[in-house]
């Protein structure tokens, strides 16, 4: 029944738990002195408040991925369709080759399809004096996005889009430049 | 601002189901504030919460279809935050092996009466240091009985465990609060 005095105080509790906890307390001054610490706890809780992100940052961020999320959507659907046709013309070939010499070997003329490199990844600690609403201005401006971290050290890693620059010393040296940026190394 | 209604909040995601960016944003900009502060009990770093929230947002907007309407909307949204959570968590784990995040710690039971220590948590300070150091899962049932409000079955819920776990990891946090006072209390007294 002890466990139930925090949801005496924030009066949640059914008429029934509640009269077993009042019980309790009337019998138990260890109850009683429980319920003076949770009461200490719940008085800090209303008082305290955390500092945010603003919200029109992260309305704006949402959106952006949201459409990252469309585009991507509507990719698939395209691949989705795409991959159906290929798997039906390597359907056909097979049948068409089974019937042909088994000791030819034949591949296809485009090779391996390559899987572009669409996203530079940075490691980066941000400046201790920096405030959340002013990382996630700078995180909206360079369109990145924090795809690890922290680690031990404070140290994150972001995507940035292949467009962010031309080579990886361009993008060192262009983050280099944001105050909030205290490290900045481009993994390869 | 007032907390929007329940039946309002249904609304938003009826409106979000059908694919209306707007009624979204209407639900984000009335819930991003509980659902940041949620987030910042369950991971240790800002950054890591604006993160969450954000997939929380973006989980809604997949989502909402699926809202059956057997719970209120903000336990049900609470509960996606704390599965995006674990799913961090895990990755993280698995990145720097932290198994302990994930795990309810059994404390030991502090040598000290909770009487003898009731007079540390006069002191708001005190009180705050304490709650800072429990381990994010007992945080988070501190968070929601006395921040949101809502009741054990619903903590239970939001968090996905039994109603069990969370009495359980109320003794857990008294044990722990009742230890921590008693570290800072304890010298006080002495050279009182």
């Amino acid at each position: 029944m002890n466990s139930l005095i925090p949801w005496y105080l924030n009066g949640t509790l059914s008429e029934t738990e509640r009269a077993q906890v009042e019980s309790l307390l009337r019998d138990s001054p260890d109850a009683e002195s429980e319920l003076q610490l949770w009461r200490a706890v719940q008085q800090d809780a209303r008082t305290q408040s955390i500092s945010q992100p603003g919200v029109d940052f992260g309305w704006q961020r949402l959106r952006r991925d949201l459409k990252r999320e469309q585009r991507r959507g509507s990719q698939q659907t395209w691949r989705l369709a795409a991959a159906a046709s290929v798997l039906m013309i390597v359907g056909l070939q097979t049948a068409i080759l089974m019937r042909q010499d088994s000791g030819t070997r034949y591949e296809p003329l485009s090779g391996t399809l390559a899987i572009p490199a669409n996203a530079w990844r940075v490691q980066v600690r941000f400046a201790e004096s920096a405030a959340m609403t002013d990382i996630n201005a700078l995180l909206l401006r360079l369109d990145a996005r924090v795809i690890g971290g922290p680690s031990a050290l404070g140290i994150y890693e972001l995507a940035l889009p292949r467009e962010a620059a031309a080579d990886a010393q361009a993008l060192r040296a262009r983050l280099a430049a944001e105050p909030l940026l205290l490290q900045v190394v481009v993994v390869p | 601002m007032t907390l929007p209604d329940e039946a309002q909040s249904r609304q938003w995601l009826e409106q979000i189901a059908l694919g209306r960016e707007a009624a979204l944003e209407q639900f984000y900009r009335h819930y991003h504030g509980q659902v940041f502060q949620f987030a910042r009990r369950l991971v240790s770093n800002d950054a890591d919460a604006a993160e969450l929230a954000n997939e929380t947002m973006m989980e809604v907007w997949r989502a909402a279809a699926r809202f059956a309407g057997e719970s209120r909307v903000r336990t049900w949204l609470f509960g996606i935050v704390n599965h995006r959570a674990i799913d961090l968590l895990r990755r993280r784990r698995r990145r720097h092996e932290h198994a302990d995040e994930l795990t309810d710690v059994a404390d030991e039971a502090p040598a000290c009466n909770l009487s003898d220590v009731i007079g540390g948590a006069q002191d708001a300070r005190h009180v705050r240091d304490c709650v800072q150091q429990l381990p994010e899962r007992q945080k988070a049932v501190v968070h929601l009985a006395f921040f949101e409000e809502l009741s054990y079955p619903e903590v239970a819920q939001v968090l996905d465990v039994p109603i069990g776990t969370i009495k359980t990891r109320v003794m857990h946090a008294k044990q722990r609060l009742q230890h921590c006072l008693a570290s800072l209390f304890a010298p006080l007294r002495g050279l009182a």
